[in-house]
Order: C-alpha cells, then sequence, then structure tokens
C-alpha cells in the first residue's frame, strides 16, 4: 500500500469572511489528533490571527490569494497559512507585542499570540513576494506520553 | 455574529453572540458607533457577552475601541460573562486592566 501524508490544502480570497472559515476547518481537521479542547480553542486562535494578518496586511490594493495548508505530520499538527502579498519589513519588530503596520483598533498581537500558543512557529517573508506562516503544536497527551517514555528508557 | 441593542438612560447595552473576529468586529463597531452617533446622551456601553464562543486580538482591538469612543464621552465601559476562551484571551492581551468585568448585567449597570 503507497504511504500518502495526511494533507489539506485550501485556496480563498483574503476577505473577512473566510477568517472564520480558515480557523473552524482547521479546527475540524486538529481533531483527528488527540488535543484537549483548550488545545482546539488555541490554535483556532491562532489560524485566525495568521490569516486575519495575511488579510489586513498582505493585499493593501484589494484581495489577493491566501492558501492554507493543514498537514497531521507524526502525531504533531502543521498549519502553513502563505499570501503572495506586501511582505512584512522587520518580522523582529512585528513579533513584539503591540507593535503593527495596521491602523487604529489593530493591537498588534497575532504574532505575540502564536508565537505563545503553538509549539513552533516560523516566519519566512519578502518585502513585495509575499509571506509563508508555519505553525505546529503537538497534542499535550503525546507530549506527556514521550516524557513517561524517556523516563522508562 | 449576531448583536442586539437596547438602551437604558445614558448606557446603551448590547448583547453579543458568536465568534467576535476581524469579519464581525467591523459590523460591532458599526452598530455601536452609530447608536452612539444618533443618541448623544449616551455615554456608558455594557457589552453582554456570555454567548460570545470566540474572540481574538481583532475582536478584543474592537472592544478597546469602543473603550475610547465612551472615554471620550465621559463614559465607562463594562463586560459581562466571559466564557473561558473569551476570558483567557482578554487576559493575554491585557485588557482586563483596562475593562471592568462582571457576572451579570444588573453588577454591571451597578457599578457605572
Amino acid at each position: 500500500m503507497s504511504s500518502v501524508q495526511d494533507y489539506v490544502t485550501l485556496e480563498f480570497p483574503s476577505l473577512p469572511e473566510n477568517v472564520g472559515f480558515a480557523r473552524n476547518a482547521t479546527a475540524i481537521y486538529a481533531s483527528r489528533l488527540d488535543f484537549t479542547l483548550d488545545e482546539i480553542d488555541d490554535i483556532r486562535m491562532c489560524v485566525s490571527e495568521a490569516v486575519s494578518n495575511a488579510v489586513v496586511h498582505a493585499y493593501p490594493g484589494g484581495p489577493g490569494l491566501i492558501r492554507m495548508h493543514l498537514a497531521v505530520e507524526g502525531d504533531k499538527l502543521v498549519v502553513v497559512i502563505e499570501d503572495q502579498g506586501a511582505g512584512i519589513a522587520d518580522v523582529d519588530w512585528a513579533k513584539q507585542p503591540s507593535n503593527t503596520t495596521a491602523p487604529e483598533e489593530h493591537l498588534g498581537l497575532g504574532l505575540y499570540f502564536i508565537s505563545e500558543f503553538m509549539d513552533e512557529f516560523e516566519i519566512e517573508t519578502q518585502v513585495g513576494h509575499g509571506t509563508r506562516v508555519r505553525m505546529a503544536k503537538k497534542p499535550s497527551q503525546a507530549k506527556q506520553h514521550e516524557a513517561a517514555s524517556s523516563r522508562l528508557l | 455574529m449576531g448583536a442586539s441593542l437596547k438602551v437604558l438612560g445614558e448606557t446603551l447595552i448590547v448583547r453579543l453572540d458568536g465568534e467576535l473576529d476581524l469579519h464581525s468586529a467591523a459590523a460591532f463597531r458599526e452598530a455601536v458607533t452609530a447608536a452612539f452617533q444618533e443618541r448623544q446622551r449616551l455615554k456608558n456601553l455594557v457589552l453582554l457577552m456570555h454567548d460570545v464562543t470566540f474572540i481574538d486580538s481583532s475582536g478584543v482591538g474592537a472592544i478597546l475601541g469602543r473603550l475610547k469612543e465612551v472615554s471620550a464621552r465621559g463614559g465607562r465601559l463594562a463586560v459581562v460573562g466571559l466564557q473561558l476562551p473569551v476570558q483567557r484571551v482578554f487576559a493575554m492581551s491585557g485588557v482586563l486592566k483596562l475593562i471592568s468585568v462582571h457576572d451579570s448585567e444588573g453588577q454591571a449597570l451597578a457599578g457605572l
């Protein structure tokens, strides 16, 4: 039997109404792993933040394409959100809480939340070419299992 | 997300439900701002949030924006009934220091 990696890829325009679809589709996909409800909530929020960033920042001239890739790699969920938009000029600055180039009422907390709630978080970005956010999370029960196994070794 | 509004003296009471994100925050902002513009005597805002199941930083930003709006009128903002996931996002955003949270509408109104 061939081994096909389990994944889902979605493409949608950068419209605010697609933010909810993206996070709830991810929550449904994530439920195949052994996440707690709190962890699913964390994942929903991080996807909401990343997709909202793409909607607000990537395409100032009008809606562009967002691509979301969900995969199970081993026992962790991997989420990749990509756009081909404006890019981020200074990623380290943007990751700091309260730093944002968006107009008022945007708090600049999105990337900070993702770094707090996910186990892995990387951004690749090039000004004028787009941004790729990759985040991953492992269920806490899988982490406990690993810790218990390593104690037995 | 849904929102229903009622007026009690100088206070606008808004019942929210569903998910407060980038999309629904825009509708929430417009509804509240329009109500405040229509009725100049309004100065306080109470948000009934028992049925809000999700909020992200866009939702929190929209609430802080309304805090600015009521502060400019010399009023106050109170929120009522935060579900646990919503409470966690409020705490992480640091807004619990700025906004009073209550268990009931009566308590919120009494605290204004």
